[in-house]
């Protein structure tokens, strides 16, 4: 099981206050391949880079210039459209190793703009990802579990 | 922008045979070419990463809808805003 919430506070802000305000957090390890060799955990380029769990996402999303100094290939493209208007994006190929879970799998990615947004989280994990888990939100403690 | 436009015309020139035959599928392209269809992402991806290593290759679920992004957000295939937008 991984916790993907809060159990202290920060400052005046309480470990509820923190999950309001950031979000069920994993964080993943991204890359294309593995360096590690046989029987050793996945070794990929970038680790501990933070993940938002969002089920108001349909499938994942990472961060658009991290896809590309990552060299990750591109694997479809298209029109994002929303609130803000349209633009064209791209779709990545990746291989996430979620430590606390000790899983390991190629997922698509579509490509967003979160650093140029100030965003706090490089990767965003939606209801395509949790199809294979039980999430259990208790946002009175802020205590987040994955299973 | 335009990466994949020989993949992509590919597709759509298949696209009535895919949806016939390989619905909810992957499906691999890559140079123009179908490459194959599996039934999961996974083993499409380890092949493409395989055969193709960075790519670039097109990796598309036959018959998937427009993908739902954070705060509203839609991303849509490009074969599903028609040639020449992409």
């Amino acid at each position: 099981m991984a916790q993907a919430g809060f159990k202290k506070g920060k400052g005046a802000a309480t470990a509820a206050d923190l999950l309001v305000q950031l979000g069920p957090t994993l964080l993943v390890d991204l890359g294309l391949k593995s360096r590690a060799t046989s029987g050793e955990p996945p070794d990929l380029p970038l680790k501990a880079a933070r993940a938002l769990i969002d089920t108001g996402a349909s499938s994942d999303c990472i961060d658009d210039d991290l896809a590309r100094s990552l060299r990750l290939p591109v694997t479809d493209e298209g029109e994002i459209s929303g609130v803000g208007g349209k633009h064209l994006a791209f779709i990545y190929l990746a291989r996430m190793w979620i430590p606390s879970l000790g899983r390991l799998l190629f997922q698509p990615f579509t490509g967003v703009r979160l650093s140029q947004g100030g965003q706090w989280h490089r990767v965003i994990l939606g209801r395509s990802f949790l199809r294979q888990h039980r999430l259990t939100y208790d946002g009175d403690s802020g205590a987040v579990e994955l299973l | 922008m335009t990466v994949l436009g020989d993949d992509i015309t590919a597709f759509d020139q298949m696209r009535a045979e895919l949806e016939a035959a390989h619905w909810n599928e992957w499906v691999l392209f890559h140079d123009g070419q179908f490459i194959g269809a599996f039934k999961d992402f996974e083993t499409c991806a380890a092949d493409a990463v395989e055969h193709f290593d960075l790519g670039p290759y097109l990796i598309r679920q036959v018959g998937a809808p427009p993908i739902q992004l954070p705060g509203g957000m839609v991303f849509t295939p490009a074969h599903a805003l028609g040639s020449g937008r992409v």
